[in-house]
Parts: structure tokens; sequence; C-alpha cells
């Protein structure tokens, strides 16, 4: 069984990540067969949220594809994925929030739990690879937030930690690393540089 | 003089550390090498932001002790690019930002070879004797 080509996208917010993520996809699926699948992970905790989520659909509604809104435990998503899908992840920030958060209800975070993160991180990278071996290929959105000083809140400090711990654990596994910043995507893998339409 | 820069948790300690594993390595966390010793290592700077956040020199004195003590040194110093956040209310925190931006304008211009680390890849971005 081939394994599927993981594409890792990092850029900063409204750098048009999620518009390269999907116009890779679209235009793969125009000449090979396979579905397109979304992964959803935001959910609207606000209006502006719901906004944000709403534009983000309308700007799919043109494109033929299947969504799945997967906040926690990406795992789930692993039953509804068929060989040769081509997904699109958006974005693993919002889901690490999600996941740090999970529990919060009960007065237990994951983030003041010991080893529950590492756990789900562990989880994170076996339900990649789960995915990797059904899909042609697999695209991974995320946020770029750490380009300033560290910040004077603990919990803030412990997201920036974990998100550049996950970041540098796929960019060593993906095909392609992408960075899209100055209206450039660079691929770090092969020095590639493509400007933004 | 060598410099890695790159955001936080981007893997900056761990690319040094691996690719110089072979040489003796001095490190100098949020402290600055005041004397002579360690001559037979390469003098490792980082955490420059946390030395300047507690100086009492002022801006200008502190970049020029900094410039001083790397001055004909084999020196590797790590930066964490900070330039790209929120500015914040805190007049100190804003004062830092500052002080970091201009220092690392004046370490880059000075340095022989610059290399931005992005989450554990390496690319270069400047190299005396190399055309720009």
């Amino acid at each position: 069984m081939v394994r599927g080509k993981l594409t890792v996208i990092i850029g900063g917010v409204r750098s048009g990540k999620s518009a390269y993520a999907e116009k890779m996809l679209v235009d793969e699926a125009s000449h090979v067969a396979g579905r397109l699948v979304y992964i959803a992970s935001g959910t609207a905790t606000d209006a502006e949220m719901q906004a944000r989520i709403d534009r983000h659909k309308q700007d799919r509604a043109e494109i033929d594809c299947t969504t799945i809104e997967q906040p926690v435990e990406l795992a789930g998503v692993v039953p509804s994925i068929q060989q040769g899908d081509l997904v699109l992840w958006d974005c693993l920030t919002t889901w690490l929030a999600n996941e740090l958060y999970s529990g919060w209800e009960t007065a237990t975070p994951c983030i003041s739990e010991p080893g529950c993160m590492e756990q789900k991180e562990a989880q994170l990278y076996e339900t990649i690879n789960d995915i990797l071996a059904k899909t042609s290929h697999l695209v991974i959105v995320s946020n770029e937030v750490l380009d300033e000083l560290p910040s004077t809140y603990m919990e803030t400090r412990t997201y920036s930690k974990w998100i550049g711990r996950i970041h540098q654990k796929l960019v060593a596994q993906a095909d392609e690393a992408i960075e899209i910043d100055y209206g450039l995507a660079t691929d770090w893998k092969n020095g590639q540089r493509e400007v933004l339409a | 003089m060598h410099i890695y820069i790159g955001g936080a948790h981007n893997g900056k300690r761990h690319y040094v550390r691996t690719k110089f594993a072979h040489e003796k390595l001095a490190w100098f966390d949020g402290e600055l090498p005041e004397t002579d010793t360690f001559i037979n290592h390469k003098i490792v700077i980082a955490g420059l932001e946390n030395w300047l956040a507690q100086t009492d020199l002022d801006e200008q004195q502190a970049i020029e002790h900094i410039m001083r003590v790397q001055k004909d040194r084999s020196v590797i110093i790590i930066l964490t690019d900070i330039g790209r956040g929120i500015v914040p209310m805190d007049a100190d925190q804003r004062k830092l930002r500052d002080t970091c931006g201009r220092l690392y304008q004046r370490l880059i211009a000075e340095a022989d070879e610059v290399t931005r680390i992005w989450y554990g890849l390496a690319q270069t971005v400047k190299k005396r004797g190399e055309k720009q």
C-alpha cells in the first residue's frame, strides 16, 4: 500500500493559506479520481467566528466536496475516509486549542491535566498515519503564531510550546512543507517558490 | 559570527546542538560571556531578549556591550524572531521589542552568516563572500 502524500501549509492570519490549500487539491482532483474531503475544526464560539466559518463554507460552495466537522478527536474522521480521497484539514491551530481546553465544562481542561496533551499528540500522529494509509494526499493547514516575544500568559506559552513542537514534527514528516508569507508560497522541502494569485 | 534566527519553539537550539555535536560548545542563555574563558570553545549565545529585559544599561550601551562581547570570537548567536506579533499595551514590553529589533538589525548587518530556522529546517539568508 502506497502512503499518501503529506503537505503541511503554515502561514499567518489572512495570508491566503486556506485558499492556496483548496486550490492545490481542486487542481489535483481535476486530473485524478477521488473525492475532495474537507475536515473542519473550527467551532462557532461567537458571531464573528460563525461569520468566519460561513465565509469559508461559501468559498467551498462551488467546489464539490464532502465536509466533516471534527473539532476534537481527529481519529473520528478515519472511518469516513475512502481510498484515494484528497483530504484538506483546516486547521491544526484550532484543533489544538479545542483539545487543550476540552474538559473545561467539568473543570478539568486537558491543559491542566498532566500527560493529557502528550497522549493526544501521540494519537494525532497515529491518526495522520491512518489517514495517509487511505488517502492519496493529505493537506494540513496551520497558523504561524510564533514570531513574537513569549506571551506573559502561562496558558498561551503552553499553547505556543505545543504548536511549535507539533509543527516541527509534521514538517519533518511532510513531503511538502509550505510557508505562506509576503504573498509567496515557499516549499522548504524543495526550494520552490510561487507567487500567490 | 553566525546567527540562527527563527520563531519561538522552531527547534533553533536543537539544530545548533546537532550541527555542532562534535565541537566544544559553551552555552550562554540569557547571559553574556563576559570573560575570556572557554577559549577552545565555540561560544553560543541565546536568549538575548532575556538579558536585555534585565540589564540596567540603556539601549545604546546595551547594544554596544553585546557587539563588544562577540567581537573577534567564534560566536554563534541564536535569535528569536519577535517582530510579527500584536504590539502590547505595556510600555516596557513595547520598548523591549524595539530594542530587540534594533539589536537584531545591527547583529545581522555584522554577521558573517545568517541562517533562518523554520520548524527544524534551515535556509541560508546571508553568507559573507557569497553573492546575495
